[in-house]
């Protein structure tokens, strides 16, 4: 969700607020006027109507403009007033309708008609409220399902697998799975139930991520799975943090060849026009526009994986673009197509020279354009997590996540939202590297990651910050909340058993909360999460600790 | 499956008033992409373009109503399915049931609180995503 201050919001609100209050003033008085000029005129009445009407209306939007009292009064004079309305438009007498209102009026209707314009001046305050994000527990669920037919192989699974926050279902065969389960986002799949290659519903694994567990590794049975669909095999020893990894992976390739963000400049804006079509029809997030002035701000604001535009536009040309826009650090790595109608090489090559990355030569078909730009914002969301990410993990590395809670703080400062920062360091993980090496080490630093990816909400901030310690930021988050929800987390990660080799072990895990806002930096906050950390280890490790200053 | 985001909103709603703090509440702070019609025939017009998600119909207005409209919507291909939510300032539960009998994905009752229509219609969305 974009960041919005709410101040903005709120003078936005104020605005129409005062809006809607000059407009009602001149519509409460023509209510007034019409009602009583049908209780006095038969031929009047018809007026009811589009009175009824009108009350309806305010006792729908005043509440929203701020004018909750005008609104609850506007609607009991609406139900009142609808018998009558209903029976002008069946026909009824108009004589008769109009004695009805008569006596309506005379039993206090007459009164709170008079006082409906006053109730315009009593406004609520513009509620400081706040759209409330995602509450931390909360995270959309990955659905795999798992099909087995040993039974206690797949409890075990989908116990294992459950604590990485992925919603299991299991069965012991595919002929159990039902047409209406059709949420599910991954199969895991016993190489045994693939023996029938006619069965009808090996088609429903074409769309999806297939794990198989086979023990099998000779040529002809894996180039049989290959065949069938499959997309990793795994033998079928139960190792939990390696197989959610997996898990994870192929579930991460499928969601990003989804979508990407496409910005197109072209002055033709009918061909411009088709383009966006084609482009948002195939899922990608497209802000196209004819004039490249805008193509500065427009950059700015909608941050695109790529930029498409033509050689040449009215005055402005192409290549100048790339060459000006490249001034700016922040876009030196954009990747940048152009559309050429030439199929001119010097000319090409001389607009590469020039800042451009590729060509796409017009006339482009619907299919190839899609293509194009599905692979190049793919590859160009590749190469920024290269940048920005820990290999390892998948996390920000160390300073980017500082940054980002630099950010955090201080948007809670402007708002006034409580913000959580947490640190957390794996406990004795020097033993874990010497006892089983550092491939199963790194395992485990994985094995956590992944737990706090899928188990903290998409907004929060997760960083690998040394070697096996972690930065956590859970924005818009109370220290309570953030306490039960890391104590879950650790009772959970506690369970996980790793394969080492010879034996399985566990690891535990300790943590250091401190509640953003009350420090005067990021940096203050992070020490005092750091120094939390080191009070929870020096009293025992596994668990979580709160700083000191919070406690009052 | 976690849920595809939504982006684009179709509302229909006689009233300008309530149109506008409709933009400010979804566009700037739910983050999504409204299109806002005043009427079911402008609605049907721009359809095409706009490409909504989810549909916003307020259940009174001038000519066509709300269940009028979403019927004239649920008869195009493309959106026999696209998830509908009324706003209505009439909320008793039998009508509410009638709304929902009409294929809707929800009520929200009139009037609104701009600042949490976007986490309402969100909210509407997840369930109309997870029961599919």
């Amino acid at each position: 969700m974009p960041e919005c201050p709410s101040s903005e919001v709120r003078k936005k609100l104020e605005i129409l607020r005062n809006r809607f209050q000059d407009k009602t003033i001149g519509d409460i008085e023509g209510l007034v006027a019409s009602i009583f000029s049908a209780s006095m005129r038969p031929e009047a009445v018809s007026e009811l109507v589009a009175a009824y009407q009108l009350l309806h209306r305010l006792a729908g939007s005043a509440g929203t403009l701020g004018f909750t009292q005008l609104g609850e009064q506007a609607r009991k004079l609406e139900l009142a007033i609808k018998p009558l309305a209903d029976q002008v438009t069946e026909g009824a007498e108009r004589e008769y309708v109009q004695q009805q209102l008569k006596q309506l009026l005379a039993s206090g209707f007459e009164k709170d008609l008079l006082g409906l314009g006053s109730l315009l001046g009593v406004a609520d305050p513009v509620s400081t409220g706040w759209h409330k994000p995602l509450p931390v527990e909360s995270v959309n669920r990955f659905v795999l399902l798992i099909l087995d037919p040993d039974h206690q192989y797949r409890d075990l699974l989908a116990q294992g697998l459950a604590l990485y926050g992925y919603e299991v279902r299991s069965l012991s065969s595919a002929e159990q799975w039902p047409s209406s389960m059709g949420d599910v986002d991954l199969v895991m799949i016993r190489d045994t139930l693939l023996q029938d290659e006619s069965a009808s519903w090996l088609a429903r694994l074409h769309k999806l991520p297939v794990i198989c567990f086979s023990e099998a590794h000779d040529f002809a049975t894996r180039y049989r799975l290959a065949r069938l669909n499959v997309d990793a095999c795994v033998d079928g020893l139960l190792d939990i943090p390696s197989l959610a990894d997996l898990v994870e992976q192929l579930l991460a390739e499928g969601l990003a060849t989804l979508s990407g963000k496409v910005m197109i400049v072209d002055d033709d804006k009918e061909l411009l026009e088709h383009y966006r079509v084609v482009l948002t029809s195939g899922g990608m997030q497209v802000r196209a526009f004819d004039d490249p002035s805008r193509m500065l701000s427009e950059l700015a604001e909608f941050r695109p994986d790529i930029l498409l535009m033509d050689v040449q536009m009215g005055q402005y040309e192409g290549p100048v673009l790339a060459r000006m826009l490249r001034f700016q650090a922040e876009w030196l790595s954009l990747p940048i197509i152009f559309f050429s109608s030439e199929a001119d090489r010097d000319l090409q090559l001389d607009v590469l020279a020039r800042g451009g990355d590729d060509f796409v030569t017009k006339p482009v078909s619907d299919e190839y354009l899609l293509r194009t730009v599905r692979i190049r914002c793919f590859r160009a969301r590749q190469l920024d997590k290269l940048v920005s990410l820990d290999s390892l993990t998948g996390l920000l590395k160390h300073a980017l996540a500082k940054t980002e809670l630099n950010r955090e703080h201080a948007r809670a400062a402007r708002s006034g939202h409580s913000s959580i920062v947490a640190m957390l360091d794996l406990d004795h993980f020097k033993r874990v590297n010497d006892s089983y090496g550092h491939g199963v080490g790194d395992m485990v630093i994985k094995a956590l990651s992944n737990l706090l990816r899928h188990r903290l909400r998409s907004t929060d901030i997760i960083g690998r910050y040394g070697g096996e310690e972690f930065l956590v930021v859970l924005p818009e988050c109370t220290l309570e909340k953030a306490v039960k929800v890391l104590e879950a987390l650790n009772q959970d990660f506690a369970q996980l058993v790793f394969n080492g080799g010879s034996e399985e072990f566990a690891v535990t895990f300790s943590a250091g909360v401190a509640s953003l806002n009350i420090y005067e930096t990021g940096e203050q906050a992070i020490d005092a999460a750091d120094r939390a950390l080191y009070q929870r280890k020096r009293a025992g490790r596994n668990g979580v600790t709160v700083a000191d200053e919070n406690h009052s | 499956m976690p849920p595809e985001n939504l982006k684009r909103i179709l509302m229909v709603e006689d009233e300008p008033d309530i149109r506008t703090v409709a933009e400010l509440a979804l566009e700037a702070i739910g983050g999504y992409e409204l299109t806002a019609c005043e009427s079911g025939q402008q609605a049907l017009e721009q359809i095409g373009e706009c490409r909504p998600q989810l549909i916003v119909l307020d259940v009174m207005m001038p000519g066509m109503d709300g269940p009028a409209t979403l019927k004239a919507i649920r008869s195009l291909p493309d959106y026999a399915n696209t998830p509908a939510v009324f706003m209505t300032a009439k909320v008793q539960s039998d009508e509410v049931q009638g709304y929902l009998e009409l294929g809707a994905a929800g009520v929200i009752p009139k009037p609104f609180d701009p600042l949490t229509l976007a986490d309402q219609i969100r909210d509407i969305w997840n369930e109309a995503c997870a029961i599919g």
